[in-house]
Parts: C-alpha cells; sequence; structure tokens
C-alpha cells in the first residue's frame, strides 16, 4: 500500500484511492457473481487521459442523440423520475 | 463462459477509458468517454479508434482486428466501472453506422441474461423506448442498473 507522502500531489492520491475504491467495489460483485463469466477487471489510473475531458469529443453525436431524446423522450418506466 | 477484455486504463473521474486493441492489423488504441447529455443523468457512451499521429478521434473506422468480441467486452467493462462510480447514470448507446448499431445489438442479445442480472435495458424502436427483446432492430440503447442495484452502490459508497 502507498503511503500519502509518495504521491506528488492530494490529487493524485485522490485517484490512487479512488481506484482501490473501485477495484474493491468490483472484487465485491466478482465474488457474488460473475467470477466465472467475466475475467477480473485489470484497471489503471492514467492521469494522461485528463485531457480528454475537456475535448468535446463526439460533439456531433452527443448533439444528434439529444435531439433525438428531445423527440421520442425516455423510457416511460424514467417519466417522472427525472 | 468466459469474456476475454482487454487492460483498462481511466482517467481520475472515470469518463475517460482507454485500451490497446491487438490482432493481425497491430496495435489499435481505442478510447471511450462517458459525457452528459440532456438531461444529465443520461451520459452518451462515445467510443472510437484514436489516431495517435492526429490525436483525432475516428467512430467510423472498421479495423477488423480480428478482435471485436473482446472489444465488446471490454467497452461493456467501462460501463460497469462508470456505473459503479455514477450508479444513477443512464447510459445512451448508438452505433456510429447502421452496422455498428447491428453490432451493438447482436452482443447485448448474446448476453443478455447476464446483462439483465445487472441493468435494465432499452432499445429505440419506431417512436419510443421499450424494454430490450432480442432480434428487434434497435436504432439506439439506454442501460442502467437496475434500481435495487443502485441503492445497493449508494448504499456501499455512503458507508464509506
Amino acid at each position: 500500500m502507498k503511503r500519502a507522502g509518495k504521491f506528488e500531489s492530494q490529487a493524485k492520491m485522490r485517484k490512487f484511492v479512488a481506484v482501490l475504491w473501485v477495484r474493491e467495489q468490483l472484487k465485491q460483485r466478482m465474488k457474488a457473481k460473475n467470477l466465472n463469466k467475466i475475467e477480473m477487471y485489470k484497471v489503471h489510473i492514467n492521469p494522461a487521459l485528463d485531457r480528454y475531458l475537456e475535448i468535446p469529443l463526439f460533439q456531433s453525436k452527443i448533439d444528434e442523440g439529444n435531439q433525438l431524446l428531445a423527440q421520442v423522450g425516455l423510457p416511460k418506466e424514467h417519466v417522472g423520475r427525472f | 463462459m468466459r469474456l476475454k477484455s482487454y487492460e483498462v486504463e481511466m482517467d481520475g473521474t472515470g469518463k475517460v477509458y482507454e485500451f490497446v486493441s491487438e490482432g493481425p492489423k497491430g496495435r489499435i488504441v481505442k478510447l471511450v468517454k462517458y459525457s452528459p447529455m440532456q438531461p444529465s443523468r443520461i451520459v452518451h457512451l462515445g467510443f472510437g479508434d484514436l489516431d495517435q499521429v492526429t490525436g483525432k478521434m475516428d467512430d467510423h473506422a472498421r479495423p477488423d482486428n480480428g478482435d471485436s468480441e473482446q472489444v465488446l467486452s471490454t467497452v461493456v467493462q467501462t460501463v460497469l466501472i462508470f456505473t459503479t462510480l455514477y450508479p444513477e447514470a443512464i447510459i445512451y448507446a448508438k452505433g456510429s453506422t447502421p452496422a455498428r448499431t447491428r453490432l451493438y445489438q447482436m452482443g447485448i442479445s448474446k448476453h443478455l441474461a447476464e446483462i439483465k442480472e445487472e441493468f435494465d435495458v432499452y432499445g429505440l424502436f419506431g417512436e419510443g423506448w421499450e424494454p430490450f427483446v432480442c432480434d428487434r432492430p434497435y436504432q439506439a440503447f439506454m442501460a442502467e442498473r437496475t434500481l435495487e442495484k443502485q441503492k445497493e452502490l449508494k448504499n456501499t459508497k455512503n458507508k464509506r
């Protein structure tokens, strides 16, 4: 287990803690049901991917999806849940 | 059945994922990004190939790297991780082409029983959404954790 002092910043430590949390969640779920259906999750944090948060990727598809939802609405099971 | 998937990297928020497809055509970097829609609980699942030279996305690429099942399984893995972090999110997905939408449809149909253990899935047919059934040509899909799973995940989160 890494100690906080080894991290360059608080933000990096928070990300590391987030990964541990996700892994634990997934491990618990795996034990419960899907262990023999899906291979164990392999996920790592790569801070370099943060740059894509600011880049509007797939924007035309998102706009198209918003238009579609405005026309057809949501599944009726969700009406009133927003 | 064991579904193979690729090792995934994600950003610090769990909204961007990257993995590398490996096959006869070499190593192809794939990117998955979850972006808010209107209303904001709906989240768009964007998926495509990352051109490492230009840094641009191509969601129409059909590299046929012989690993489409493994790639789809990896995308599903990102859906599981994302909805573990954001249990109330409703994922919206539509293929960039009708052929790709059909591919998603086949993937969901093939594993519908397992998917239903975790998710409520809907398909857009004609003018409205309906609970997903196999062999119906849907135009788009939505999936969210079952209410029971959402509560379970939120409780676990609150305990921490």
